[in-house]
């Protein structure tokens, strides 16, 4: 059965694979990724598989595989998105683009092909540099970190230019994302979402723990140092933590207070 | 808090230079003190490319398990977890207790940017700029099934991103680039 995904046929499909007889499916969708049938993907990702479809992102478009058969994905469609994207998230059948310059936000059609709805310049925020960013998104949120440290210009004179800064945006309407508000962060990587929670990665300090309940006003709540972070995801109760050379996993069922389950490669003693 | 932009793009004046020799005094950068005509450089740092050939870079294959080395991001299905070594390749983890994860194997993918799976046992790479798809039934002897070349397009430049200055330009005859590094250019015809 291919998986066009859209949301009534998604939370039907996600439905019947959980094996829930009697299922009304509402207006909202299931998380698929609950399910195990979609993979779970770090902030960082270019690469995503969502139903039967993949979707890549190179530097300027977004690529759609049909990949019904796993063994050959087919590309069925190459769109301009912008300059130099790097991330690619999906949320209940839409898509964020992250790149140096904005957020683009796509929802995936009946044909699996990804359509443009809009997006979210970060030139509004004058900004002396353009950024790398990753991107995750809920129903209503968008968050994004960006990160340039230039301190060395090779065979030019150059101050050291900053920004690191962990941006929110409003998605309730994709066509015109609007910023809700921007926080200063250590050196921002990865993010992940728990539920009213947010993973912020923070390099070589370790990561950061938000409360974002009210975006507008996201408390920090944890912050874990004896690690390096550079992406994250959350499975359940679960967060994991890759960093240059090892990973980290951390019990969340309190998000205030994450408690570490273990590391890879073992730690020498 | 963010620093005032202060691109300085071109040192034709004297006072210009003046300006810049006195900031150089207290941090350590170069000055060229040519004109900006290409080959009137001699040597200076800048960006040069890292090749790998073809035959490198195609190499895909199941080793044992390994340390991590440039490890950026995860993907999580079932009961396993793949994380991405950046340029390197994929380690596959067996996660089904994150107390206790174990690493089954290491999947050598020479340039590798990014990863996904589906079923638990397909994965599909970017590999110096193909799409690729392979067979992970048994992680330790892992198949190439399919290959769209150029599909992904280069996750590396054929320039320094993000950076100024001089580069070495790229030579597509040595391979494919895979990644940028800092060193001392030798007539450097190449700059952003």
């Amino acid at each position: 059965m291919r998986l066009a995904l859209t949301l009534p046929a998604a939370a039907l499909a996600a439905c019947s694979l959980a094996g829930l007889v009697g299922c009304v499916g509402d207006s909202e969708a299931v998380a698929l990724a609950d399910s195990g049938t979609t993979p779970l993907s770090g902030s960082y990702s270019r690469l995503l598989a969502v139903g039967d479809f993949l979707y890549a992102v190179d530097a300027t478009s977004v690529i759609t595989f049909d990949a019904a058969d796993r063994d050959d994905p087919v590309e069925v469609g190459r769109e301009d998105v912008g300059l130099a994207i790097e991330t690619i998230y999906h949320h209940d059948g839409n898509l964020f683009i992250g790149s140096r310059e904005a957020m683009y936000t796509y929802s995936i059609t009946d044909d699996g092909t990804p359509a443009r709805r809009g997006q979210f310049d970060y030139n509004t925020l004058n900004l002396p540099v353009e950024p790398c960013d990753p991107v995750v998104a809920d129903d209503n949120t968008a968050y994004a970190t960006l990160y340039t440290d230039i301190t060395n210009e090779a065979g030019g004179c150059g101050r050291a230019r900053q920004v690191q800064s962990l941006v929110v945006m409003d998605i309730t309407n994709l066509e015109e994302p609007t910023l809700i508000n921007t926080y200063d962060v250590a050196t921002p990587r990865g993010l992940a979402l728990a539920d009213d929670h947010l993973v912020v990665c923070n390099d070589e300090v370790g990561f950061t723990v938000f409360d974002v309940t009210d975006p507008a006003r996201a408390e920090r709540v944890a912050f874990v140092e004896d690690l390096e972070a550079w992406d994250a995801i959350v499975q359940d109760d679960v967060l994991m933590v890759v960093g240059t050379t090892e990973l980290v996993q951390y019990d969340i069922s309190d998000p205030t207070q994450p408690v570490e389950l273990s590391r890879l490669p073992l730690p020498r003693t | 808090m963010p620093y005032p932009s202060t691109k300085v793009s071109s040192l034709r004046s004297l006072a210009a230079l003046a300006a810049v020799a006195a900031a150089c005094v207290v941090s350590s950068c170069t000055i060229w003190t040519g004109d900006d005509d290409v080959g009137d450089w001699n040597r200076g740092r800048g960006w040069r490319p890292v090749y790998i050939t073809p035959e490198e870079a195609f190499d895909i294959a199941s080793e044992p398990p390994r340390a991590f080395e440039n490890t950026t991001t995860p993907v999580a299905f079932g009961e396993r977890l793949y994380v991405v070594d950046r340029g390197l390749g994929v380690h596959v983890i067996d996660n089904a207790d994150p107390s206790d994860p174990i690493s089954l194997a290491f999947i050598r993918v020479p340039g590798i940017t990014t990863a996904t799976v589906t079923g638990g046992d397909r994965l599909y790479v970017d590999n110096v700029g193909d799409f690729v798809t392979l067979d992970i039934t048994d992680v330790l002897r892992v198949a190439v099934l399919d290959r769209d070349t150029g599909a992904f397009g280069p996750a590396v430049a054929d320039f320094p991103e993000g950076q100024w200055g001089w580069f070495e330009c790229v030579d597509s005859d040595r391979g494919f680039v895979v990644e940028w590094e800092e060193g001392v250019l030798d007539n450097p015809q190449c700059r952003l």
